[in-house]
């Protein structure tokens, strides 16, 4: 049975899916985007209402990063993050669908 | 900074016990009033629903009461103050809709009060306790004061009420007790631990004096001072009406199934929402003046059957700056979070609701630091950062149920952007004024709707932002505009609401310059994040602009519009600073927006149209960031708009990695 995880994730049977063209984004018992693309790159990705770094005000690396369907190209998470962390958001269901 | 455990501190490091604990301790020296489980289970509906919604109404009439009282806009204006009322050993049984964050922890204070306060100098009728010790609770930061009052029938303790509310100024280095400079708590307000100051129904003189001396605006606080015990004193006189007509073994078993109530019930929602962790990270951009670390907080939610369990292990030690806050600041982080996400509706009785969670922190982190850390930024600091993580890991929990998803939220407003004024009035008198704009904060987008502009903040439902008018009335201060700021919001399926911006000169002042502290975090790197795919909101943003030539441009009659319309030297101000607003000077702040959820490119093209022509998004945003064109006249290129977001999807493609194990 499908189980909604979030606007862009179902659960079917433990997996997750894409709800948008069904790619499998984690197999049972991953966390929920572990198989999803990673895209970093400068700040100014985040959009214009991001002014991080004019000026620096702090000495950590900073960055955009997103995680994408590697199907349809869906943003799953978008965020800035200091570089060195790498594990930052992670969602992970234990009950299993029905 | 390393934690250096002061011998005689620990008695003040206060973890709140279980009600038994708390009852044994203090029992050979109080009385206690109780009641027995046949009276809860005997109560007809009938009298608990009326009993219960009186309870209600008596936290909103206290919220009335202070405002009649209170002569200082942080209250009268902004709403920033709460009531709790307590059963006998200090279970929070109802709250107001104020500062929820504040009466988060009037619990712990009252605890403390009876395990540490019944045998000397002895707790009776009349009595009125104040503390704004952040390590005993009652509070988050020094400038939340709280004072609680133990009501008793006859010779017994039957319950306590307890008022708190932000005071502009306890003392310290810096005006408005915001130090800036602080690198631990020896250069801040004095935290005061639970001080019998009303003393059998007497305002104590040498406790007040000791009080007051501290402040640089004393009679400001003696007024507010004074509103808090009218707030108790009109408190109690409804508690006791109540007891009166129904009697106090009535009025205490509404007390107790009210908590029940609110445990029994959050655990049949919790039971309904699928297993799961959910993981976040809150940055914080520098601990005080001249600092440029970057501290996080992680928050790891652990959701099992009908139990959560908040575990913030990994979280970086404590700084020596402002920003640190106690075990109190983890609650006062969590509780507003859970009442207006999964509490909406139920009874808001935190004594229920602690009872369905668990927390585990650190001892010496900027979320549950040890004394003497500097804590005076607690508030809006690592308490406000504890929302933000505790706001996403609850949000994606309730995001994976069908029904409660609705009620997820993306971070709102993810700092308090503080400006605070100090000096010479337009009266010739002294003046502090925490400039309260910022309350007009945007919420965090929906998985079902865009997050509201300028919607306030998610710790206080019923706060406000102050009239300009008043402000310009009680402060020298001269505005040029407040308003909504476009793209303030974070993108997404559903937009963030929109932060603002404010833009004031000095107006009338008697003296050449007023005093400016400045302390805002979210400036290297936004705080509103987004869910599922959302962008992040704005970063905040505050300039000075140093000599400028604005009185010439208001005498020619100009109407500024932008800050970049006026002329002097530009200063961006960083996230902690304490500095001079001149006569020529002017002042930008612009706060945050919520954050966005769902990915930008799956927002409907008209309604980024309809923003665009509102101007809450502009055209480039538009464009980049959601993937719209759109003609002259502000409708939707379908055609450019189909092509715009492929050729987005293919640059995302160009620049993304697989991940590492999953080829
Ligand atoms: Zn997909």
């Amino acid at each position: 049975m499908n189980r909604r995880v979030n606007d862009n994730l179902t659960s079917v049977n433990g997996k997750i899916h894409c709800a948008h063209c069904d790619h499998v984004l984690a197999e049972a018992g991953e966390p929920a985007l572990h198989r999803a693309l990673t895209r970093r790159g400068d700040v100014a990705k985040a959009g214009p209402q991001v002014r991080a770094g004019v000026p620096a005000f702090i000495r950590a690396a900073v960055e955009f990063r997103q995680k994408l369907c590697p199907g349809c190209h869906t943003a799953l998470l978008t965020e800035v993050a200091a570089v060195d962390d790498v594990a930052t958001r992670e969602t992970t269901l234990t009950t299993p669908s029905d | 900074m390393p934690v250096n455990p002061v011998p005689g501190s620990e008695k003040f490091s206060y973890r709140p016990r279980p009600a038994a604990e708390v009852r044994e301790l203090a029992s050979p020296h109080v009385k206690l009033h109780d009641v027995s489980t046949e009276a809860v289970t005997r109560l007809d509906p009938l009298t608990y629903e009326v009993v219960r919604h009186r309870l209600e109404a008596v936290t909103d009439e206290m919220g009335e009461a202070i405002v009649r009282m209170s002569g200082s806009i942080i209250v009268t204006d902004c709403n920033d103050f709460n009531f709790a009322i307590l059963d006998e050993v200090g279970e929070a049984v109802q709250m107001g809709l104020y500062n929820t964050e504040l009466a988060a922890c009037s619990d712990m204070a009252v605890k403390w009060t009876l395990e540490n306060r019944s045998a000397n100098p002895g707790i009776r009728s009349g009595d009125m306790f104040l503390c704004n010790d952040p390590w005993v609770g009652g509070g988050l930061h020094q400038n939340d004061v709280s004072l609680f009052a133990p009501l008793f029938v006859g010779d017994e303790i039957f319950a306590w009420t307890a008022a708190v509310a932000h005071q502009v100024d306890v003392g310290g280095v810096s005006p408005g007790s915001w130090s800036v400079n602080s690198q631990d708590v020896f250069w801040e307000s004095l935290p005061t631990p639970p001080l019998k100051i009303v003393e059998g129904g007497h305002l104590r003189s040498d406790i007040e004096d000791v009080w007051l001396r501290r402040c640089r605006i004393p009679a400001l606080v003696a007024l507010d001072l004074r509103a808090k015990i009218g707030a108790n004193h009109m408190a109690q006189e409804r508690l006791n009406e109540l007891v009166q007509k129904y009697s106090a073994d009535t009025v205490k078993a509404v007390m107790r199934r009210m908590i029940d109530d609110a445990e029994q019930r959050l655990r049949a929602k919790l039971s309904e929402i699928p297993d799961g962790e959910w993981t976040a990270v809150s940055y914080q951009d520098s601990a005080r003046q001249g600092d440029d670390g970057l501290y996080r907080i992680r928050l790891r939610l652990q959701k099992q059957g009908d139990q959560m369990t908040f575990d913030f292990t990994g979280t970086d030690a404590q700084a020596d700056g402002l920003i640190n806050c106690t075990f109190a600041g983890i609650r006062g982080g969590i509780m507003p979070v859970l009442l207006t996400t999964l509490c909406g509706d139920l009874p808001w009785s935190p004594g229920g609701l602690y009872r369905c969670f668990d927390i585990i922190s650190e001892p010496g982190t900027v979320n549950d630091c040890t004394y003497p850390a500097g804590v005076s930024k607690g508030s809006v600091a690592s308490a406000w950062a504890t929302t933000n993580a505790v706001t996403e890991c609850l949000s994606g929990m309730l995001d994976a149920h069908a029904e409660y998803s609705r009620n997820a939220m993306s971070v709102c407003v993810g700092s308090w952007d503080l400006a605070l004024l100090a000096g010479l009035d337009q009266r010739g008198g002294p003046f502090v004024n925490l400039v309260g704009d910022p309350m007009a904060g945007g919420l965090g987008a929906r998985p079902d709707s865009d997050g509201v502009d300028t919607g306030g903040l998610a710790m206080i439902p019923m706060g406000r932002v102050p009239d300009v008018e008043m402000s310009e009335f009680s402060y020298p201060m001269l505005y040029l505009w407040r308003r909504e700021e476009a793209d303030s919001g974070g993108p997404g399926r559903y937009r963030g609401g929109l932060g603002g911006s404010s833009a004031f000169v000095v107006y009338d002042s008697p003296a050449p310059e007023v005093a400016l502290v400045v302390s805002g975090g979210g400036k290297a790197m936004p705080q509103s994040s987004g869910m599922s795919g959302g962008y992040p909101a704005n970063t905040q943003y505050d300039v000075a602009v140093r000599n400028s030539n604005i009185r010439e441009l208001l005498s020619q009659g100009t109407v500024v519009t932008d800050i970049e319309q006026v002329q002097g030297v530009h200063e961006p101000m960083p996230p902690h600073l304490e500095t001079k607003l001149g006569l020529d000077d002017v002042y930008f702040l612009a706060w945050q927006g919520g954050g966005g959820y769902g990915d930008p490119l799956h927002r409907a093209p008209d309604a980024v149209a309809a923003d665009v022509l509102a101007e809450k998004v502009t055209s480039a945003a538009a464009r980049d960031v959601y993937g719209v064109v759109l003609h002259g006249d502000k409708t939707v290129d379908h055609d450019a708009t189909v092509e715009q977001r492929r050729a987005i999807r293919r640059d995302r493609a160009a620049e993304a990695q697989q991940p590492e194990g999953a080829r």
